[in-house]
């Protein structure tokens, strides 16, 4: 009779002890899978704030370029350089796109590609900071900056 | 089918006119797009505007704007840009059509 206890009692030990260890195993799965997510979030967030960074590095850029171009007399900023910037505008720009899915701002690259770079080797320059060239890139820079797409959050 | 790589035109699409600087949009509207006008039929002409420099605005607007001004009618010209590809920046397709939209204005006007 008591060797059918231990017997019994032997047996529910080892049972007990394999759920236990599926148990923790679980757990410890569980804890990981947790972990990774958290790490690919916050990755994710990291890259999309560094990219928010170097967008409006390079607008900035495209927009100093620009301004230099059309309203300094002796500027050595030539008409391909504000090209070069504008595409690596809308690089930047794609990538962030890619990260996040929201929208590039299509309307305000037009805008800005267009008073940055239309007749830029035969309009007359200098040109006044109130002429409405200036004004619109100006504008379209500001409304980049003010994108869905470039705002930093905490959220996504 | 005719295929239309702007690359191969050139890697640096340059200024309005020719005699501004070389690969202007003057001289990709008469020696590449007006010739495949006259021998394909619109439907067929298929214009790839990857893999270049990047694009001035002025290009853009003699090269796509300026086939209104050599006599090619506006819907015609607005098909071009249903056969244009552009992955690298999809804002260029609509800025030609903007171009084709203002010059057929400026044409109604004159």
């Amino acid at each position: 009779m008591s060797e059918d206890i231990i017997k019994f009692l032997q047996i529910a030990f080892w049972i007990a002890s394999v759920i236990l260890v599926i148990i923790t195993i679980s757990i410890h799965m569980f804890g990981w899978r947790v972990n990774n997510k958290n790490a690919l979030n916050l990755a994710i967030k990291k890259d999309i704030n560094e990219s928010i960074d170097r967008t409006t590095k390079a607008l900035i850029e495209l927009e100093d370029a620009a301004c230099s171009f059309w309203m300094e007399k002796d500027s050595k900023i030539k008409s391909y350089q504000i090209i070069n910037l504008h595409t690596r505008l809308v690089i930047n720009l794609k990538v962030l796109n890619h990260l996040r899915g929201k929208a590039i701002p299509s309307h305000e690259i037009i805008l800005l590609r267009r008073h940055c770079t239309m007749d830029a080797e035969s309009s007359k320059r200098p040109i006044s900071a109130a002429a409405q060239r200036i004004r619109i890139i100006s504008k379209s820079v500001n409304s980049i900056l003010d994108s869905e797409l470039m705002k930093k959050s905490w959220k996504d | 089918m005719k295929y239309i790589n702007v690359i191969d035109f050139s890697e640096f699409p340059g200024p309005r006119y020719e005699r501004i600087g070389p690969n202007s949009g003057e001289k990709f509207r008469e020696t590449i797009l007006l010739p495949a006008l006259r021998t394909a039929p619109i439907e067929e002409i298929t214009i790839n505007l990857d893999g270049t420099a990047g694009y001035g605005s002025s290009f853009l607007e003699e090269a796509f704007g300026g086939l209104i001004r050599r006599g090619i009618d506006h819907d015609t010209a607005l098909k071009i840009c249903n056969n244009l590809i552009s992955k690298e920046d999809d804002s260029l397709i609509e800025e030609i059509r903007i171009y084709i939209n203002e010059a057929a204005e400026s044409a109604k006007n004159v």
